[in-house]
């Protein structure tokens, strides 16, 4: 897949070939879903996010003056289509959290009994992995947007900077705390800080 | 040693530092078993499992694709059509609106014998514009075909229209239509065969397709539009 290629599908379809968009959406589907996919946990809502990106993008295309290539262009539109759901999911849960909570107050202590789950133990590759997916769930949103684009989807910094507004700066010190989070649930033992580093910083 | 570990991940060390900081690494076990945790980590994010596209994901994209240029096409010729033609368009409608509107209102058109009804045309789900066909299978799979309608009713004051059709049992509640700057437009997925369908305003009045390219009248003084879907 060349940026070359996508190009030359694009003027294509700038220049009438509607038909010829079916062929930028096989190249770029996968990617763009398996995204979504990883950002929202939702294969439902990865799908619809995935087809309005398309959408979009077609309907944008003719202000489309390849200043960036097609594929960071498509990847910002999902970005953004992604935090709104996201956001909009979060709101739903908040109202739907405390209806929860007010018919059941024990609902909350069995949440923090689970968030001590400690995923640590002998497992192999494939399990690793599903704990690894677990963990990925359990960061905060923001921290896992970066991870899951710059980590996982080799998306840029500059890129997720472009689409989100955000600074380099500061999604490179989200995806350092990510990285942490991570790895203190995965590996907690492989740490260099030891109990004298934590005794030195506290005094 | 923080800073110096989130700056080797993000490739932000120059050559001497990264040669230092590596030597470090070397010579401190706790920090070289660290730094391996943070690679499995990574290695475990390009590890992990594709997930699979649904299938038909394409034909759907470029279902509603076809029914952006479907409206496109409409909207250039009703912005040509109101220039030239407007004024004496309207006043040619009156005259034929007060003509046919006696058998128009509250026409309703039966279910057309010897057609058949596939449940999966009309099948509802809340998800895309189009919900009725969102979820289905591709129509290559499935030998159905996508099929776009628009309609712009003559009084744009109309809040709802839906198709009703022998593909959904003449349902007037089964296939919505959307509006978009003031013409409706809607996707189909229908088997090959001939089908007949009318248009439902709010859902009371019903009216033929202007556009249809072929008619057939339904046997109760009515006229339904046919739509033929080729193999």
């Amino acid at each position: 897949m060349t940026a070359e290629n996508d190009e030359a599908i694009v003027c294509a379809v700038q220049d009438g070939q509607k038909e010829a968009f079916g062929r930028l959406v096989d190249r770029h589907k996968e990617r763009v879903y398996a995204m979504l996919m990883r950002l929202t946990g939702d294969p439902q809502a990865a799908e619809e996010l995935a087809h309005e990106a398309f959408v979009r993008s077609y309907r944008n295309l003719k202000n489309f003056r390849g200043k960036s290539r097609f594929s960071t262009w498509l990847t910002q539109i999902a970005i953004n289509l992604a935090r709104d759901h996201i956001r909009e999911r979060q709101r739903s849960k908040a109202v739907s959290l405390e209806a929860i909570l007010e018919r059941d107050p024990d609902t909350l202590q069995f949440a923090e009994r689970r968030s001590h789950y400690d995923p640590l133990a002998e497992v192999s590759a494939r399990d690793m992995i599903e704990k690894f997916e677990i963990a990925l769930r359990e960061l905060p949103q923001n921290y896992r947007e970066v991870f899951v684009l710059h980590h996982i989807q080799d998306v840029s910094y500059e890129d997720i900077a472009a689409a989100t507004g955000d600074s380099v700066g500061s999604l490179k010190v989200r995806a350092h705390r990510a990285r942490k989070l991570l790895k203190d649930k995965l590996f907690p033992e492989e740490t260099s800080v030891t109990p004298e580093d934590i005794l030195r910083q506290k005094r | 040693m923080e800073t110096l570990l989130a700056r080797y991940f993000d490739g932000d060390l120059d050559e001497r530092e990264a040669r230092d900081f590596l030597e470090k690494v070397e010579s401190d076990p706790r920090l070289e078993n660290e730094l391996r945790a943070y690679e499995r980590l990574l290695a475990l994010g390009k590890e992990l499992p594709t997930p699979e596209v649904p299938t038909g994901f394409t034909e759907r994209v470029m279902a509603e694709v076809n029914a952006e240029r479907y409206l496109e096409r409409i909207r250039t010729r009703l912005s040509g059509f109101r220039i030239q033609w407007a004024p004496l368009a309207v006043a040619a409608a009156a005259v034929v609106l007060a003509y046919i509107g006696g058998w128009l209102v509250g026409h309703s058109p039966r279910m057309v014998p010897g057609t058949t009804e596939d449940p999966r045309v009309a099948r509802r789900a809340v998800t895309y514009d189009f919900p009725h066909i969102a979820g289905q299978a591709p129509a290559t799979d499935s030998g159905l075909q996508y099929v776009t309608l628009s309609y712009a009713p003559a009084d744009p004051s109309v809040e709802q229209v839906t198709i009703a059709g022998s593909f959904n049992n003449w349902d007037p509640n089964a296939t919505p239509m959307r509006r978009k700057n003031g013409v409706w437009v809607t996707i189909l997925l229908l088997p090959p065969g001939s089908h007949e369908y009318m248009f439902v305003e709010n859902n009371q009045r019903w009216v033929t397709d202007p556009l249809a390219v072929k008619t057939r009248d339904d046997g109760f003084g009515g006229t339904n539009a046919v739509l033929d879907v080729a193999l």
